[in-house]
C-alpha cells in the first residue's frame, strides 16, 4: 500500500546534529505522524514507519475506578493493544482470548513494554484518583518497527491530549542478525527511558547499538517537533486568541 | 545532547514538552504548564502550546483540548453517575467527578427543615443516576475535585431539552449564565461546556430571566413543533460557534441565530452553509474585538474539500 504523500524523510529536519558517517539511516524508511484524527478521545494519533502503521488514542485523565492506595497519590496508566486480523502475513484471530500465562500473549508483553516506556516521562503526581486510559490499533506490522511505532505513537497522542510530560520519548528498533533492538529515548533530558532487545549480541554490539539508536532517536526527535509545532500553529492562526 | 531552548523573548512561542523556557529559576514563578527539572536550574515546558509570559509568571497554554478545572462560584451542568451515603456523584466532563453533598441540597418542605434518617434513604427519589442538574461550585477540594450545592432556587433538575457539549473556554463568564432568550427558548449554559437549551418555562415572569422553578419538579408537557424547531436550530447555531471558536454568550447566540434564519434548520449543518455564515459573522464582528476562528477568507478551516473554492 502506498504511503501518503505528506511522508518524509526524517533525515531532513537533522540539520543542525552533527552526524558522523557511521549512522545507517536508511533513507527507505519513511515516517508520517499524524494527530488529533479521533475526535472522542482526548488524544489520539497515527504512525506510519516504513510499512508498520499504528494508530492510538487516548482517554483521561478521568476518575479511576481503582480504589488502590497508589492511586490516591498519583495517576494510573491502563494500556490496551489490539492487532487488527490483517495486520500480520498470518491471519491474527480477533476474537482469540489470550491468558496472561499464555506464551503467545504477545499483546500482553507489548502493553507492559509500553508503560515501562512512558511512566518516566508523564508527570503522574498532579494527576491524582485519575487515570489515563491508552488504546492502541495495530493495522499493519512490518515485524521490526512495532515496539518503536507503538511507543511514539502514544507519545504523540499524549501530547495531542495535552497531559503534562517530561519530555516526548522516541523510540527507534535496529534489527541486527534476526536480533531486534529497540530503544525509548528522551532527547531533552538525554535519558533512555526503555531497552529491549530480543536475541543474542556482545556487550560492545550492544553499546555499538545503544549509540546508533540514540542518534536516529534524536533524528525522530526533531520530525516530531516539526510535526507538532505546525499543528500548534495551524491551531492558533485558527483561534487567534489575544492572550 | 540535543536540548531545545529558545531565546529570552519567549512570549507567544510555540513549545513541546521538555524545551527549556528560561535558565533563570528565581526571577520567574512557574504556571501551568511548567516545571522545574531536577537539578533545579532549568524552567521546562510540559505540554506543547504557546508560552504565555505575565510579569514573572510563565505558563504554556494548550491551544485547545483544556479541561474544565473549575472555580468557586460557576454554574454547571452535571450528571449523576452515583448515588453515595450522604452525597451525590456528578459527572461534569472534567478530570475528575464533582460531589453534591446532601447538605448542599433544598429539601423539600423549606430551607430550615432538620434534617433527618429518611432523607439519606430517600436520596434518589430526589436525584438518581443519570439525572441531568445545574449547581454552583462551592468549594474545591485540595485533589482538584469540585463541591457542588443546588441552595438556589434557580438550581435544580433539569426536565425537557437538548444538551450539547462545546469547550469550556468558549463559555463566556457573564452574570448571569440563565438566559430567556426573545426567539422562544431557554438556554443554561455550564461552565464546564455544557449548554442546555428547553422550551420557555410556561409561567414566565416579565423580567428577562428564566423563573426559578429548581428543585424537584421535573416539568414534563409536550412541546409544540415551532418551539422544538427553535431549539434545534439554537443547537446547531451553538454548534456553529463552537467549531469556529468564538465565545458563547446571550449576545452571539442571538446574532447568530438572526442570521441563520435565512436557511432550514437542517441546513445548518452542511459546510458551505457554514461558510456563509462565518462570513456573514465576520462582518458583523459580534466578539467585541477579539475574533476568533475565521481566517481572512471566512474559510471553515474543517472543511478540506472547501479549500479549491
Amino acid at each position: 500500500m502506498e504511503q501518503p504523500d505528506e511522508c518524509f524523510d526524517p533525515l531532513q529536519f537533522a540539520v543542525d546534529l552533527d552526524l558522523t558517517k557511521s549512522t545507517k539511516i536508511n533513507p527507505d524508511e519513511k515516517v508520517y505522524i499524524s494527530k488529533s484524527l479521533i475526535n472522542q478521545a482526548n488524544g489520539s494519533s497515527y504512525i506510519e514507519l516504513s510499512s508498520t502503521k499504528v494508530t492510538c488514542a487516548i482517554y483521561g485523565p478521568r476518575e479511576t475506578s481503582s480504589s488502590s492506595d497508589e492511586s490516591y497519590s498519583k495517576c494510573l496508566l491502563e494500556t490496551s493493544i489490539k492487532f487488527s486480523p490483517f495486520a500480520r502475513q498470518k491471519r491474527v484471530d480477533p476474537l482469540l482470548i489470550q491468558y496472561d500465562n499464555d506464551e503467545d500473549c504477545e499483546e500482553a508483553e507489548l502493553c507492559s513494554r509500553l508503560e515501562e516506556a512512558l511512566l518516566p516521562c508523564i508527570l503522574l503526581h498532579k494527576y491524582p484518583k485519575s487515570q489515563i486510559d491508552i488504546i492502541i490499533d495495530v493495522i499493519e506490522d512490518d515485524g521490526q518497527h512495532l515496539l518503536s511505532a507503538i511507543i511514539l505513537s502514544a507519545t504523540v497522542a499524549l501530547i495531542d491530549a495535552c497531559i503534562e510530560l517530561y519530555d516526548t520519548v522516541v523510540a527507534k528498533s535496529l534489527k541486527v542478525n534476526n536480533s531486534l533492538f529497540t530503544l525509548g529515548y528522551m532527547p531533552n533530558l538525554a535519558q533512555v527511558s526503555c531497552l529491549f532487545f530480543d536475541g543474542e549480541a556482545t556487550p560492545n554490539e550492544l553499546d555499538l547499538l545503544t549509540d546508533e539508536a540514540v542518534k536516529q532517536c534524536q533524528v525522530l526527535h526533531k520530525a516530531i517537533c516539526k510535526v507538532v509545532i505546525n499543528d500548534l500553529k495551524s491551531a492558533v492562526a485558527l483561534n487567534r486568541k489575544t492572550i | 545532547m540535543t536540548t531545545s531552548t529558545i531565546d529570552p523573548s519567549i512570549q507567544q512561542q510555540l513549545v513541546v514538552p521538555g524545551t527549556i523556557l528560561t535558565h533563570d529559576t528565581s526571577n520567574f514563578m512557574r504556571g501551568h504548564g511548567t516545571y522545574l527539572d531536577s537539578t533545579k536550574s532549568h524552567l521546562k515546558a510540559s505540554v506543547a502550546g504557546v508560552v504565555n509570559k505575565v510579569d514573572r509568571l510563565l505558563c504554556v497554554e494548550p491551544v485547545e483540548n483544556t479541561r474544565y478545572s473549575g472555580d468557586v462560584g460557576h454554574v454547571v451542568i452535571g450528571r449523576v453517575l452515583k448515588v453515595d451515603q450522604t452525597r451525590w456523584v456528578v459527572d461534569i466532563q472534567s478530570r475528575l467527578d464533582a460531589y453534591l453533598p446532601l447538605a448542599s441540597v433544598n429539601l423539600p418542605g423549606g430551607e430550615n427543615r432538620r434534617r433527618m434518617e429518611d432523607d439519606e434513604r430517600n436520596m434518589r427519589q430526589y436525584l438518581k443516576e443519570g439525572d441531568l442538574f445545574t449547581a454552583e461550585v462551592q468549594q474545591i477540594y485540595q485533589d482538584g475535585t469540585l463541591a457542588l450545592q443546588t441552595r438556589n432556587l434557580r438550581y435544580g433538575k433539569l426536565g425537557e431539552g437538548i444538551l450539547i457539549h462545546v469547550r469550556s473556554s468558549l463559555v463566556k463568564h457573564t452574570k448571569s449564565h440563565f438566559h430567556s432568550l426573545p426567539c422562544g427558548a431557554s438556554v443554561i449554559r455550564g461552565c464546564n461546556g455544557a449548554i442546555w437549551i428547553c422550551p420557555p418555562s410556561s409561567t414566565s415572569s416579565s423580567d428577562n430571566n428564566i423563573v426559578d422553578t429548581g428543585g424537584y419538579v421535573k416539568n414534563i408537557e409536550s412541546v409544540s413543533l415551532d418551539v422544538r424547531k427553535t431549539i434545534v436550530r439554537l443547537s446547531n447555531c451553538i454548534q456553529i460557534l463552537n467549531r469556529l471558536g468564538l465565545p458563547i454568550y446571550d449576545t452571539s447566540i442571538m446574532q447568530i441565530y438572526d442570521i441563520s434564519l435565512v436557511f432550514e434548520v437542517d441546513e445548518l449543518i452542511q459546510p458551505k452553509v457554514i461558510q456563509t455564515l462565518s462570513k456573514q459573522l465576520q462582518q458583523k464582528d459580534i466578539t467585541n474585538g477579539s475574533v476568533g476562528g475565521i481566517d481572512g477568507n471566512g474559510i471553515d478551516p474543517y472543511s478540506h474539500d472547501m479549500r479549491e473554492e
